[in-house]
């Protein structure tokens, strides 16, 4: 089941692309009896938030892992356009060493990153084995600025833990924070690195819904800098923030493209219309006409009206609803969600898998 | 913050480098005390019986603090460089120390140069403690050997700290990590039983401060046993390096 506007994008671009930041070809991690990667090609644009999004074991978390260079691939090739140095990774359940304090643990990542020379696996292009080629163009300059990517003289731990409302926990230890807590300090830690690649798994899962809201925030923020990459479950949270999505289901890339035209393409063509007026004489009406496929008078009087197609629909309802004479309140397509397109999209592929056997 | 200070700070706040120095420097005072008062205390409890005992000499003083700060101590101290090597002990907290290193050695090398460090000075401060109690109970043990005893014997803690550190690339936790390691020493020490072997292997090195203070043995004896622990260390540390960068974060 595919999309049918531009959505597909597995065969990714040229590698040399500088406006990609990432790509992969043919990404394969089998560990048997189904699960793992199978055959991934990614294409992430430079400075844009991606959103990675499957069910539970579709392997966004080994996706996001091999990106990261913690784990290999048993074949195909990654390459990432970014300076070594300048890739971060947020696990979903961060853990510091808990006899440290917040702010000796964005220090402690500072030193590290300065001590190690940066991500091992970043940069340039990896074969399975991690092997780096020369292939792969460098952002000039890579320097590394101080926390959240600031240098204006104030101190940068204190600035970047400030950035992720840690300020108050500063001086505390962390063996007694919250995993909320947690996953705030591991974007402190990351952001403190000023990364070109930000590679955050699960970055909300344990946030209350205003810890949420500020992460997306600062996620939006930070793609006018830096590529993005994430995972959530959380789809109201991808569709607010990412600009292109990936579908990743058993291993597979459904799809990879902008999130508007994953929500267009499968939007059901059906409309949620609040008239000002007889709702019930605009349901008599519109029964009769053609193209009309279904119309029903909702519990609140707004009226559901679904067409034989989403294109005819567009054309048909206002017409329809102005020869019917009533005033138009509003008119909301029905289920024009990110998470809708997701359920169709694996509920598609779900009864592939099933029917394939 | 740098790596270095990261270990100092692993050892002071998690209470391990007080672990570690309470073991041998409890050692250091009880074992010339007991010795000096251990056939008081078995005419004592013999009852009727008469038993003989040579007066103890400071050999023996040290002699018993060495036999058990290398047994006991060595354990404590195996576990406290299991704890520190350990990288991978948490898949999250290896990713926060992965992505932001090139190479692994540059994660256990600190680990391990401070696990060491701290196991030898622990050692040495009981040591120091044996000498002294030692010298005002029994008598005072010569100086050269106490020095050539002491840097034999910390040669054979670093060599079991490189063996921790290679273990901890084998193992997937902490208590795997040190029984794997006493599990090694345990054997090699079985091993240096062998007559023809005994000079040669690491082991040889804990019987050091017994033989060179008595003067049974001199320090040329241990040669051999201090180049295969060389030897050793710079294989042990060339398979944690290459073991330990091929690892995944599962």
């Amino acid at each position: 089941m595919e999309p049918s506007d531009g959505g597909t994008a597995l065969q990714s671009e040229a590698s040399d692309t500088p406006d990609l930041a990432v790509t992969t070809h043919g990404l394969i991690r089998d560990y048997g009896h189904g699960a793992g990667l199978h055959g991934i090609d990614l294409v992430v644009k430079r400075n844009e938030v991606y959103g990675l999004i499957g069910p539970n074991g579709a392997g966004k978390t080994t996706l996001l892992s091999i990106l990261a260079g913690l784990r290999r691939a048993d074949a195909g090739r990654i390459e990432l356009n970014v300076p070594a140095r300048r890739v971060a990774m947020c696990p979903d359940t961060p853990e510091f060493e808990p006899w440290l304090t917040a702010a000796e643990v964005v220090r402690q990542s500072r030193g590290l990153a300065a001590a190690g020379g940066g991500n091992r696996s970043s940069g340039g292009s990896r074969t399975p084995r991690g092997d780096r080629s020369s292939g792969g163009s460098r952002t000039p300059g890579g320097d590394r600025s101080s926390g959240g990517g600031r240098s204006d003289g104030a101190d940068p731990v204190g600035q970047v833990l400030a950035h992720v409302g840690l300020a108050d926990a500063a001086d505390r230890r962390t063996g007694g924070f919250s995993r909320g807590m947690k996953q705030r300090l591991s974007l402190a830690a990351a952001l403190t690195l000023n990364p070109e690649l930000l590679i955050l798994d699960e970055p909300s899962g344990a946030l209350d819904p205003a810890g949420r809201a500020e992460l997306f925030q600062l996620i939006a923020q930070l793609s006018d800098t830096r590529t993005v990459i994430f995972s959530s479950h959380i789809l109201a949270d991808v569709q607010r923030v990412a600009s292109s999505v990936g579908v990743l289901d058993r291993g597979q890339l459904l799809f990879q493209g902008p999130t508007q035209t994953l929500i267009d393409s499968y939007l059901r063509p059906a409309w949620n219309v609040r008239v000002r007026g007889c709702a019930d004489a605009l349901v008599r009406q519109l029964r009769d006409l053609a193209w009309v496929s279904g119309v029903k008078l909702l519990a609140d009087q707004s009226v559901e009206v679904e067409a034989v197609s989403a294109d005819i629909g567009e054309h048909e309802l206002p017409r329809a609803l102005v020869a019917a004479g009533v005033g138009l309140v509003s008119m909301n397509p029905v289920d024009a969600s990110l998470e809708a397109a997701f359920l169709a999209l694996t509920a598609g592929n779900a009864g592939n898998g099933e029917s394939g056997g | 913050m740098s790596p270095w200070r990261v270990e100092w700070l692993r050892l002071v706040r998690t209470r391990r480098l007080i672990a570690l120095g309470g073991v041998f420097v409890f050692f250091g005072f009880i074992e010339p005390l007991g010795t000096y008062y251990l056939p008081d205390l078995l005419r004592h409890s013999a009852g009727g019986l008469k038993i003989v005992i040579p007066r103890p000499v400071p050999a023996d003083g040290i002699s018993s603090y060495a036999s058990n700060a290398l047994l006991i101590g060595l354990i404590v101290m195996v576990f406290v460089a299991a704890s520190a090597c350990m990288v991978d002990a948490r898949p999250a907290l290896s990713a926060f120390y992965r992505t932001r290193t090139r190479d692994f050695w540059q994660l256990l090398y600190p680990r391990a140069a401070v696990a060491a460090c701290a196991g030898v000075g622990a050692y040495l401060l009981g040591l120091l403690c044996a000498w002294y109690e030692t010298g005002v109970l029994i008598g005072a043990p010569g100086a050269a050997a106490m020095a050539e005893s002491a840097v034999l014997v910390s040669v054979y803690l670093v060599f079991a700290v490189a063996v921790t550190a290679a273990a901890s690339t084998l193992a997937r936790s902490t208590l795997a990590t040190a029984i794997w390691s006493i599990a090694f020493l345990l054997v090699i020490s079985v091993a240096a039983a062998v007559p023809q072997l005994k000079q040669w292997l690491p082991a040889a090195l804990t019987d050091a401060p017994d033989a060179l203070v008595r003067h049974t043995a001199a320090l040329h004896y241990y040669l051999p046993a201090v180049a295969v622990c060389a030897v050793g260390m710079i294989g042990l540390v060339l398979a944690a390096r290459w073991r330990g960068s091929s690892r995944e974060v599962s």
